[in-house]
C-alpha cells in the first residue's frame, strides 16, 4: 500500500484529532463559548474526549496497513477495500494506478457499457475521475484551511459588520427566554436592573403602550452599530446554538442633545467598540423611526470587550 | 502526496501518524504563544468566514464522531442477523419500524449519515437506509425534547414535524424502493463495498477493525464537514439575512424564505428548534414547521455529507420530494391554523 492511499485517512483522522483537542483546549481556557452555546459544551466535551483516542487509534491502524484486509481474503478484493476509495465529492485525492480503485471503475465501466454507451464510456469515466482529484484536492485543502485557523487564530467574536447585515433593526427576534410581562413594568415593583440589550429590546418591541417605559433607567454594555448622527445601536448577539445562527438585538441609543440625525456625532464610538451605556429610557425623537423608545444616553464609556460577549 | 510505494518497516509505519500528531502539537504550540482571544488583525469579512466555519465543525463534529461510533457499533459489533431478525418481513412495515430506530440511537443530521452507511453495509436496501436517513434526524428523542422545549407540546408544530417526519421519510423510502433499479443510486464505489462487506467473514480483531473504520469513516466525512461548514459560513457572510426574514408575515413567501433559511444556516436538528422560537413572533406556525421540516434533511452541509455516499441524481430526487413535501405541509398549517 503507497503512502498516498493513506492520505485521505490521515486527512480525516488528523482534522479530527486536531478539532477535539482544540475543543479540549477552547473549554479549558473557557472560550469555546464563542462558538457554541454553553447549553452544548458538556455534549461537546465529552465527545472530543471519546474522539481523541479514537483517533489515534485510527492513526496507527492505519499507518501499519491494517485497514479493513483480512489475512484470508481470497479474492483480494472484498474486505481489502480501503474504506478511504469512496468517490464522493468531500471525497479525497485519488490516486488512479491504485489496484482496487481501478477494479472499481472497470466494474462501473462495464455496468455503463452493458446499458449500451460503448465509446464515451472510457473517456467520460477518465474525465470524471480527473473531476474527482481535483475535488478532491479542494476539499483536502478547506479541511486543512479551516483546521489550521481554527488551530493557529485565537478565537473572536463575530463582527459589527455581521450585525448590520443580520438586520440589528429588524423586530425578529422575540423574547425567547420569557422576559417579564410589559404590563407589570408599569408597577413599581419589577426589578429591571439585571436586564441586558435582549430583554429591553424584546420588551420595547412587544410594548404598545410605550409611556409605561419612559423615564427607566439602564446601564447596558453591548457593542456599537452607527447610526444616522450622534445615534447608535447598543447591540449584542444572541446564541441559541452556535454562531452561525447568531441573531444580533439592538437599542437604539442616543447621545448628545438628542436631536437625531442634525447632531455633530462627536460622541458615538467607533463601529464595532464595546461600552457601556448609562441613561434612561426615553421616547425617539425620530418620528420616522419604527421603534419607539430609544435611550438617551448619560454616559457612554469605552470598555473591553467582556469575557461573554454572547447573550443566550 | 507523492505515490512512492514504501515498505512497511516497523520504523516507516509510525512516521505517518508521528507527522500529524507533530503538525498538531506545533500549530497548538503556536496559539499557545499568542493572546488567547481577540482580534487578528483580519479584514471582518475573513474573520467573520472563519468564525462561522469554525463555530459549524464545532458544533457538528460531536454529532458526526456519535454518528460514527454508532455505525462501528452496527457494523462490527452487533451480531449478524440481531436487527435483522426483529424487524418486520414486509417491506412497508419494515420501512416505517425503520424510520423510528432513530428512537434508539439518537443520530441528528450528520450523525445519521455515516449510520446509515454502516446500515448499508450490514445488508439494508438503500430504500431501508434512506428511510431511517430521513426520519432519524427528526423522530429522536433529544430532537423531540428540544422542540418541545421550544415551542410546547400544545399548538401544532410538535405534533406536525413528528408526524410529517415520519411520512416524508416512509414516502421517500416508498419512492426509492420503487426506483427501477435503486442501488444506482448510490455512488459505485460505495456500492461495490457494500456488496463486498455483506456475507464476508468477520474480522477476527474487533478492535484493528472497528479503529480501522472510523479512519475510514473519518477519512469520507470530514473532508465532507468542512466543505460544507465552508459553504454555509460563506453564505451567511455574503447573503445578508435581512432579506429574508423581512418577508415573515406572507402566508406563502414567508413559507419560502424559512425554508430558504433552513438550507442555508445549516443548523443541526437537536437545537434549531430553538433558533426558529426567534422567529416565531413575526412567522406563521406553518413556515416554522416547514423549516424545522426540511432544516435536518436538506442544507448546504447536509448535501456535502450525503455526497460521500449518494449520487447527485439521488439528492437532486430527495430534494424535490421533500422541498415539495414540506412546502404542502407548510402552506396547509399557514391557511388552516
Amino acid at each position: 500500500m503507497s503512502s498516498s492511499d493513506k492520505a485521505p485517512a490521515y486527512l480525516g483522522l488528523g482534522s479530527v484529532l486536531a478539532v477535539s483537542v482544540c475543543t479540549l483546549w477552547l473549554a479549558a481556557v473557557g472560550h469555546l463559548d464563542l462558538y457554541i452555546n454553553p447549553r452544548y459544551d458538556l455534549f461537546t466535551v465529552v465527545l472530543a474526549i471519546v474522539a481523541v483516542p479514537a483517533s489515534v487509534a485510527g492513526l496507527v491502524v492505519v499507518a501499519r496497513g491494517h485497514g479493513h484486509s483480512h489475512g484470508d481474503d481470497e479474492d483480494g478484493h472484498g474486505r481489502t477495500h480501503e474504506p478511504d476509495h469512496e468517490h464522493g465529492d468531500g471525497g479525497h485525492p485519488h490516486e488512479s494506478d491504485h489496484e482496487h480503485g481501478d477494479s472499481v471503475q472497470a466494474r462501473a465501466r462495464m455496468r455503463a457499457q452493458a446499458r449500451g454507451h460503448r465509446a464515451p464510456a472510457r473517456s467520460r469515466a477518465s474525465a470524471r475521475r480527473a473531476t474527482r482529484t481535483v475535488l478532491g484536492a479542494a476539499a483536502a485543502l478547506v479541511t486543512v484551511g479551516i483546521t489550521v485557523a481554527m488551530l493557529v487564530l485565537p478565537p473572536t467574536t463575530l463582527s459589527a459588520r455581521t450585525a448590520q447585515q443580520r438586520s440589528v433593526d429588524s423586530p425578529t427576534l422575540s423574547n425567547a427566554s420569557g422576559t417579564q410581562d410589559v404590563a407589570l413594568l408599569g408597577s413599581a415593583g419589577v426589578d429591571t436592573s439585571q436586564y441586558g440589550v435582549k430583554d429591553w429590546a424584546a420588551l420595547v418591541r412587544q410594548t404598545t403602550d410605550t409611556s409605561a417605559l419612559v423615564g427607566k433607567p439602564v446601564e447596558l454594555t453591548g457593542f456599537v452599530v452607527p447610526g444616522r448622527g450622534d445615534a447608535f445601536t447598543l447591540t449584542r448577539f444572541v446564541i441559541s446554538c452556535c454562531a452561525v445562527d447568531a441573531q444580533p438585538v439592538g437599542l437604539g441609543v442616543v447621545t448628545g442633545d438628542g436631536s437625531g440625525a442634525g447632531g455633530s456625532g462627536s460622541d458615538v464610538p467607533d463601529s464595532g467598540q464595546w461600552v457601556r451605556v448609562t441613561g434612561k429610557l426615553a421616547a425617539n425623537p425620530d418620528p420616522s423611526a419604527e421603534a419607539r423608545i430609544v435611550v438617551r444616553a448619560a454616559k457612554v464609556q469605552d470598555i473591553e470587550q467582556p469575557a461573554d460577549p454572547y447573550e443566550y | 502526496m507523492t505515490s512512492a510505494p514504501t515498505r512497511p518497516t516497523p520504523t516507516r509505519t509510525l512516521t505517518g501518524p508521528g507527522l500529524v500528531l507533530l503538525a498538531v502539537v506545533v500549530l497548538l504550540g503556536v496559539r499557545a504563544f499568542s493572546p488567547s482571544v481577540g482580534s487578528t488583525g483580519l479584514p471582518d469579512v475573513v474573520q467573520d468566514f472563519l468564525t462561522l466555519a469554525i463555530s459549524v465543525v464545532v458544533e457538528s463534529l460531536p454529532f458526526v464522531v456519535l454518528g460514527i461510533v454508532l455505525s462501528i457499533v452496527v457494523e462490527v459489533w452487533v451480531p449478524v442477523g440481531v436487527l435483522e431478525r426483529l424487524l418486520p418481513e414486509r417491506p412497508m412495515p419494515r420501512r416505517a419500524v425503520i424510520s423510528l430506530i432513530g428512537m434508539l440511537f439518537p443520530v441528528c443530521e450528520c450523525g445519521n449519515v455515516p449510520l446509515a452507511r454502516g446500515l448499508m453495509l450490514r445488508g439494508f436496501t438503500p430504500a431501508e437506509a434512506v428511510t431511517f436517513l430521513v426520519a432519524a434526524p427528526i423522530l429522536n428523542p433529544l430532537v423531540i425534547i428540544s422542540t418541545a422545549q421550544a415551542f410546547g407540546w400544545s399548538g401544532w408544530i410538535l405534533v406536525v414535524r413528528i408526524v410529517g417526519g415520519f411520512v416524508l421519510a416512509n414516502l421517500v423510502g416508498w419512492i426509492v424502493a420503487a426506483h427501477r433499479r435503486p442501488a444506482d443510486l448510490l455512488l459505485p464505489a460505495f456500492e461495490a463495498r457494500c456488496r463486498a462487506a455483506v456475507g464476508a467473514p468477520r474480522s477476527r480483531n474487533r478492535w484493528r477493525e472497528s479503529a480501522a473504520q472510523f479512519g475510514g469513516e473519518t477519512a469520507t466525512m470530514m473532508p465532507a464537514l468542512f466543505v460544507g461548514a465552508g459553504l454555509a459560513a460563506a453564505i451567511q457572510v455574503a447573503v445578508p439575512r435581512s432579506t429574508l426574514v423581512s418577508i415573515g408575515a406572507n402566508p406563502v413567501l414567508s413559507v419560502a424564505a424559512m425554508m430558504l433559511l433552513a438550507m442555508t444556516v445549516s443548523l443541526c436538528s437537536n437545537v434549531d428548534a430553538f433558533f426558529a422560537l426567534s422567529f416565531a413572533s413575526t412567522f406563521l406556525p406553518g413556515s416554522i414547521t416547514a423549516f424545522l421540516l426540511i432544516g435536518p434533511i436538506i442544507d448546504v452541509k447536509m448535501i456535502a455529507l450525503l455526497r460521500t455516499t449518494f449520487r447527485a441524481r439521488f439528492l437532486v430526487l430527495l430534494a424535490v420530494v421533500c422541498v415539495l413535501f414540506t412546502a404542502a405541509v407548510g402552506l396547509v398549517m399557514n391557511v388552516l391554523v
